[in-house]
């Protein structure tokens, strides 16, 4: 079997607000994928339905190789779970809790539990009251993360861990990329954890899928943000294809530059002497706005065709 | 039954969170009961005196009908607000492990391991229900021990678990009906309230001699006060109570199966968009009162208005209530109605 995930054509609506407007998502065996979105784009939603927790108005959803809804306890056997919103018993210890998603998953693996505490320094004595939020979430995690299991749900994971914990999880994830077979979806709005860790993206908006691939496919949605201050003013900038709202005055220039043109651009601010040079990756939410406007000027296109 | 696996394992969770308060109600209700025995048999020694304590129909709404005069009929009338108490717990108890959890999403975090769908439920009932049952033996044993007859014990136990039992049940339905614990706490506890007063009014009417006495029966704790431990047991009633717990146990996997995990049978309307108009304001009035008003009628975006006059004259409040309504743009006076004006009892009251 070469897909862990697929789904089709999936909606769900909860009363009269739709959440999912025919997803598609497919995520092959032993990758990392990313799955990312803004806020309220439905990727909780696609995992829930995936968990058998939420059952699909219509389309199709195959997972391991079975149906999430009719087979999920049997599913739930061969994956592990983190929530993005972890809440756990007040009285018991985040030792009780890893030890009972354990034992209610079929057993976890106790050297790996052990390893894991340590690297993501967390206190197992303390009650469940007593812990922050980040600390519940790496309960979670660490209950997740030493069972053995072939996939992995995980539903922005690293919400609330500090960035040092953050790291840590992006070396635990690393190394189970390394082991056979290991699955792993990652929902995430992080679009550095995403570009850290996942070899395919799916990125969703309104319940439906927008772009997906590797992310080198998907650079053609990106952009580079450069602020520079020159030593002189820069001259033909403008006459680049590829730069994007350019903005001089005097010798400070930004601009925005695909990232096949960055080179030549910046080649271009060498040969007049770089000051200061601020650069900024895309953002996601560049990102989305990006492709928000390529589907508005796509779509304003077929417009006039069509007329 | 893959809808069911897991049970033990969430029943474990459950007596691991609550052992403490478990323990705790069962022991507590199950010493007052003991305690009664002598303390009862010690202030009211004869049949009159008891007859006469029992005759009196503020007792009556609260514990019940005396069914006779012996030692073990007294204890168990007297005992006649402890099945309330025992269904209390138990619909809190189940409400606790099933709505709550979902609504905290603890039962997320659950959900996707190997446990069954109904599994959650199950094991909050089957919790419950244990306790229950340890409670009532308990409580039997107790009994016996303070020389009471075993088979009058042994159905006071019985009725106290079946109390728990139905109610117990009535939480698990409950729990299926909102999305919060709250409101499954409000719709739980108001059939408990409705399941008491059914019994207060069917016994008062009883013992009034009029022909509601029937009332009691639909009543849950009348019905298992219809048990009448040491008063010739009728075992029977065993059946419908048992009964009535089993189709609400069905009631709430086939209503729990027709949904997802945290939403309710019923979804509830869109909550409101935005806040409620400030509609509360003062100004002063003629004759140097102080009109205050503040929204009375049902939310919206006209709220209708309670106002009231202060007089400055520390000798008391003038009072007027009159129905203004506002928009949430300005005031209005009450459609049909000219300029408010003082009404001329305002002048004197003060």
């Amino acid at each position: 079997m070469t897909e862990a995930i697929r789904t089709d054509a999936l909606v769900k609506a909860f009363g009269h607000a739709p959440a999912l407007d025919g997803l598609d998502l497919t995520v092959r065996t032993g990758e990392v994928h990313g799955f990312l979105g803004p806020n309220g784009a439905g990727k909780t939603t696609t995992i829930r339905i995936l968990l058998g927790l939420l059952h699909a108005d219509a389309g199709t959803a195959r997972l391991l190789g079975g149906d999430p809804w009719h087979d999920a306890t049997e599913l739930h056997r061969r994956l592990a779970y983190v929530p993005g919103d972890v809440t756990l018993w007040p009285n018991l210890s985040g030792g009780e809790v890893i030890d009972l998603l354990g034992r209610l998953r079929g057993g976890l693996d106790k050297q790996r539990r052990a390893d894991l505490l340590e690297r993501f320094a967390l206190d197992p004595r303390k009650k469940g009251r007593a812990y922050s939020k980040g600390n519940r979430q790496k309960v979670a995690l660490i209950a997740a993360l030493a069972s053995d299991v072939e996939l992995l749900l995980l539903d922005e994971p690293t919400s609330g861990l500090d960035p040092l914990m953050e790291q840590v999880f992006r070396e635990v994830i690393r190394e189970e990329q390394r082991r056979d077979g290991r699955t792993v979806l990652l929902s995430s709005h992080i679009l550095a954890e995403v570009e850290a860790l996942c070899d395919r993206v799916t990125i969703i908006r309104e319940g439906r899928t927008v772009e997906t691939g590797t992310l080198t496919e998907l650079r053609h949605l990106t952009r580079t943000s450069i602020r520079a201050e020159l030593a002189g003013p820069p001259t033909g900038l403008d006459s680049l294809s590829g730069v994007h709202n350019l903005d001089v005055q005097d010798s400070r220039v930004r601009f925005d530059a695909d990232n096949d043109a960055l080179d030549a651009a910046l080649r271009h601010l060498i040969d007049v002497g770089v000051r200061s040079l601020v650069s900024q990756p895309p953002t996601l939410e560049e990102l989305f706005l990006r492709h928000y406007d390529l589907t508005r000027a796509a779509g304003a296109r077929h417009a006039e065709v069509s007329r | 039954m893959t809808t069911l696996t897991g049970t033990g394992k969430l029943v474990r969770l459950i007596l691991r969170r609550d052992r403490l308060p478990m323990a705790l109600w069962i022991l507590v209700i199950c010493l007052i009961l003991i305690s009664y025995v002598p303390s009862l048999a010690d202030v009211f020694p004869t049949a009159a005196a008891r007859r006469q304590y029992a005759d009196n129909a503020g007792f009556v709404a609260l514990y019940g009908r005396l069914s006779g005069t012996s030692l073990g009929e007294f204890v168990t009338w007297r005992a006649g607000f402890i099945p309330v108490i025992v269904g209390l717990i138990s619909l809190l108890t189940v409400i606790r492990h099933t709505r709550t959890e979902e609504e905290t999403g603890r039962r997320e975090l659950l959900g996707a391991t190997v446990v069954g769908r109904h599994a959650g439920l199950a094991a909050a009932l089957a919790a419950t229900f244990g306790a229950n049952l340890v409670l009532g033996a308990l409580v039997a044993l107790g009994m016996i021990s303070q020389d009471l007859p075993a088979a009058g014990s042994l159905a006071f136990g019985v009725e106290l678990a079946a109390a728990g039992w139905v109610f117990a049940a009535v939480g698990a339905v409950a729990a299926q009906l909102t999305d919060s614990a709250g409101g499954a706490r409000g719709i739980a506890l108001s059939v408990l309230g409705a399941a008491y007063l059914l019994r207060v009014a069917g016994d008062l009417s009883g013992e009034a001699g009029s022909g509601l006495s029937w009332l009691s029966w639909l009543s849950p704790i009348g019905l298992v006060h219809q048990i009448r431990p040491y008063s010739g047991e009728r075992w029977w009633i065993l059946t419908p109570a048992a009964g009535l717990t089993a189709l609400l146990a069905a009631a709430a996997v086939a209503l729990s199966a027709r949904r997802d995990v945290a939403p309710a049978c019923c979804r509830p309307a869109p909550a409101r968009p935005r806040g409620r108009p400030a509609c509360a304001r003062r100004w002063p009035w003629p004759g140097g009162c102080t009109v205050a008003c503040w929204p009375a009628g049902p939310p919206g975006s006209r709220c209708s208005v309670s106002c009231s006059a202060v007089s400055p004259a520390a000798s008391g409040t003038c009072r007027i209530i009159r129905p203004y309504r506002t928009s949430s743009r300005g005031w209005a006076a009450e459609p049909g109605s000219s300029t408010p004006t003082l009404p001329p009892s305002w002048a004197s009251s003060g």
